[in-house]
């Protein structure tokens, strides 16, 4: 066989010929593996530049690192050792018998690439000897593309098994065709068991099976499972074909339990802050500030009567603020975002209804000062307005009641002064028509008379005008005014009764006490009715002494003392002395102290009383100093 | 004569020239101590202006006073503000008129008119009592011990017997008795002792 291979002449005009057009990379070598002929496309394929072409070593030819000459080798390849080229070719010769496709992995050209050769040999007898033809094939690419393939290959398989949730095939008849790490660990090698076996150790398939629905319905579905484990698992199952086009589901699960134990947390949390602020009629809010994104807790809903979960922004809000209140909240807010306090009062409208709600809340701001969000809370405080408005009313109506009972007993005091220049008036009048009934009139006594009318008439308008200002007003109305001034009209009032009663009185003024800022009528009030009670508590001493005092304390406060040289306070009566409805007199309310206490409390002050270390009892109230003492007049 | 006091003196001044003007002769005092110190009016009817309310002495402090002194002055209270209690005491305490300020001179003059009359009417009873008061003083013990009985309207037997003495003898201690208070009957005779305040013995 093989002589007759070698036996084979060729028309070398016409092999040479072939040989040249030859599409393919092909080379014809000698025994010495010197290349007698190579096909144009053999030469591009080795990127060969030599002139020396024919005859030249192979090795050369393709740039082998290994020359020819080169005992290591064949000068074909750099593993020369086992140069399987070097070999190949040898065998060729020895048995004469051809080779087909053998891979061989070389670094060849002048780039010195890796290259995969898909390499044939034939041996041929030519005029010249025998010879060997040389074929190649690149498969390089393919190879490459190959190796890559099985990388991604590998990569995908070494993701699936490094995946901390699990991944399963399963096949229509219960059986895993595959399972990822996670799985196995967690539920064992199914050792060729169908599911419900080796999970369950059931006989049966589960009914219903979920995973299966994914067979009849071709769309993937999620559900929840409760593992053999005892753990939660949140699986995804999806349609999947096999390679060989037989259906196979694909499962997913995810280990849920520890996100479940937190919701679970979450949600207890979330529960209980719902309640609470249920009880507590406050409400939460977190307002992205970048995104405009409002949230609201369920309480804040409620307050706001909206249904729990509308979508919100700033300007949802503020459209619900009353109109009013609007641009109050809104500076408020603008405010807050300039980094000052945010903690307001307002109405808002709730179906038609006006509420009220307190809100405070922090903004967050980025590194740059930028404000990021807000966090608040909103309380209904719409029943707590209504008491305070109540009681503000009812204060409003006590302070009228007791304003009333004051005057009541100042009613014989005012009386009194007012009756007397009207009697002296009335009996001067009428004396007058007397003289002027008589033949001749005395004109000079006359004349006496009328002059004593006027006098006494102006006494009588002075007093008039005392009580007007007591009473002329009923709403309350906050000026800057100089103390003493008050102190000195309630006196001017109680004149006649200081005299009746034999009190005397002693004033101790400080002139240069600056201003505070007060309700005139109920400061008056509250001075009347002081001094009225140390005229109570002296009725039955003989020695009547009065003495008011006023002056300023440590630039904040003025001081206004009244003592009495009276019976003095009862211990056990001390401490009760400014309750309501708490009182020694027969004919008291008990209200005149406790009201007292409320009109100065209101002006910023406070009211006590003490015990003289001689005899009686002395009042002390304060009141803050007025801020802007100039340009108010009293 | 009419006596005013009022702490205030325009109206002490404007009730004088009124009540001069009627025809009537006015003291003014500006308290109640003022009208106290003065030495006690033995001239003609009498009465008193006087105010409730006064720093020191009230008005009713002084009708106090008066009463305790015995001197029997009809009083005219005035006053600015005055009560139903306080008026009602007052007038329990002998006072004529309690006239809430300001009132009319009619009101006024009428009410002195009154107070005159009434005071008047006090001089005419003084002086008949001090008249059989004279009369009372001249009995001797032993009379003035008969009259007592004799006003019980007892028998001059009984009397003898109470008093321990014949019944002749109570029979002329009763005739000078009669003789000496000029009593032309027994009736007349308990009607001077009841003027005199004299009270007949237990029985």
């Amino acid at each position: 066989m093989k002589e007759e291979r070698y036996t084979f002449q060729p028309d070398t005009a016409v092999f040479n010929t072939v040989f040249q057009y030859l599409p393919v990379p092909m080379f014809l070598l000698d025994e010495e593996r010197r290349v007698s002929k190579m096909t144009p496309i053999a030469k591009e394929m080795f990127d060969n530049t030599l002139t020396e072409r024919e005859n030249s070593p192979f090795g050369r030819v393709v740039n082998c690192i290994h020359s020819l000459d080169d005992p290591r080798g064949c000068g074909f390849s750099q593993f020369c050792e086992d140069c399987s080229v070097k070999k190949f070719i040898s065998d060729i010769y020895k048995t004469g018998i051809p080779c087909y496709r053998k891979e061989v992995k070389l670094t060849i050209g002048q780039r010195r690439r890796d290259c995969y050769l898909l390499i044939s040999a034939e041996p041929i007898g030519l005029p010249s000897g025998r010879k060997v033809l040389l074929h190649f094939d690149d498969i390089t690419d393919y190879k490459k593309s190959e190796e890559r393939l099985q990388k991604e290959r590998q990569r995908l398989k070494d993701t699936l098994e490094m995946l901390p949730v699990y991944v399963i095939l399963f096949t229509p008849d219960y059986h895993i065709a595959f399972a990822n790490r996670f799985f196995r660990e967690r539920f064992g090698e199914s050792g060729g068991k169908r599911c419900f076996e080796y999970l369950f150790g059931r006989s049966e398939p589960c009914q219903p099976c979920p995973p299966h629905k994914v067979l009849e319905t071709n769309s993937s579905h999620t559900w929840e499972w409760l593992g053999p484990d005892g753990r939660s698992y949140s699986i995804f199952d999806f349609p999947f074909t096999d390679s060989d086009g037989s259906p196979l589901i694909l499962e997913m699960g995810i280990d849920i339990t520890d996100n479940k134990l937190a919701q679970e947390k979450l949600t207890l949390i979330k529960d209980n802050l719902d309640r609470a602020q249920m009880v507590a009629h406050i409400g939460s809010w977190h307002l992205d500030i970048i995104n405009n994104i409002l949230v609201w807790s369920d309480e804040t809903y409620r307050i706001f009567g909206l249904d729990i979960g509308t979508p919100l922004t700033y300007d949802k809000f503020l459209s619900m603020v009353h109109p009013d209140d609007r641009e109050y909240a809104n500076k408020s807010w603008q405010a807050a975002l300039r980094r000052e306090p945010y903690d307001i009062e307002h109405r808002i409208v709730v179906q038609g209804k006006i509420k009220w709600v307190r809100e405070k809340a922090q903004v967050e701001f980025d590194k740059r000062g930028k404000a990021v969000k807000g966090v608040g809370t909103v309380q209904d405080i719409t029943e707590l307005k209504h008491k305070e408005e109540n009681f503000r009313k009812l204060q409003n109506e006590l302070m009228r009641v007791s304003r009333v009972t004051t005057m009541g007993e100042l009613t014989a005091a005012l009386a009194h002064e007012l009756n007397q220049p009207l009697m002296a008036i009335l009996s001067n009048a009428q004396a007058a028509q007397r003289f002027l009934a008589e033949k001749k009139p005395d004109l000079g006594g006359i004349r006496e008379i009328l002059s004593d009318i006027i006098k006494d008439d102006r006494r009588a308008s002075d007093v008039i005008n005392k009580i007007r200002s007591l009473l002329k007003r009923s709403d309350f109305e906050f000026v800057v005014l100089d103390i003493n001034n008050i102190i000195r009209e309630v006196i001017s009032l109680l004149h006649s009764e200081i005299v009746i009663r034999n009190v005397s009185l002693t004033c101790e003024l400080d002139d240069k006490i600056p201003h505070v800022r007060g309700d005139r009528i109920q400061l008056q009030q509250v001075i009347l009715n002081l001094v009225l009670n140390s005229f109570d508590a002296m009725k039955d001493i003989e020695h009547k002494e009065l003495c008011i005092r006023t002056r300023q304390e440590n630039g904040k406060f003025i001081v206004v003392s009244i003592r009495d040289a009276g019976t003095g306070i009862g211990e056990k009566v001390m401490p009760r002395i400014f309750d309501p409805f708490f009182t020694t007199k027969k004919e008291s309310m008990g209200m005149g102290l406790a009201i007292n206490k409320a009109i100065v409390e209101s002006h910023g002050g406070s009211l006590w009383a003490e015990n003289n270390p001689d005899k009686g009892a002395t009042f002390y109230f304060t009141l803050p100093i007025a801020k802007e003492n100039k340009g108010g007049k009293d | 004569m009419v006596f005013i006091a009022d702490d205030d003196s325009s109206v002490c001044k404007g009730l004088g020239r009124l009540i001069k003007s009627a025809g009537f002769k006015v003291e003014t005092f500006v308290s109640a101590e003022e009208f106290l110190q003065r030495k006690p009016y033995r001239g003609g009817p009498s009465c008193l202006v006087l105010d409730v309310r006064m720093p020191g002495l009230s008005g009713i402090e002084l009708q106090k006073e008066l009463v305790q002194k015995g001197v029997s002055i009809p009083i005219i209270f005035i006053t600015g503000h005055g009560n139903i209690p306080m008026s009602v005491k007052a007038m329990k305490d002998g006072a004529v008129d309690f006239l809430p300020k300001p009132f009319d001179d009619k009101e006024l003059l009428s009410a002195i008119d009154r107070a005159i009359d009434k005071s008047a009417q006090l001089r005419k009873k003084e002086t008949e009592k001090a008249k059989l008061q004279r009369r009372v003083n001249t009995l001797t013990p032993r009379e003035y011990e008969c009259l007592r009985w004799v006003i019980t309207g007892m028998l001059n037997k009984q009397i003898a017997h109470k008093l321990g003495i014949t019944e002749k003898t109570v029979k002329v201690h009763r005739g000078r008795v009669m003789h000496k208070m000029q009593a032309v009957s027994v009736a007349d005779l308990v009607r001077f002792a009841q003027k005199c305040g004299i009270t007949s013995p237990k029985k």
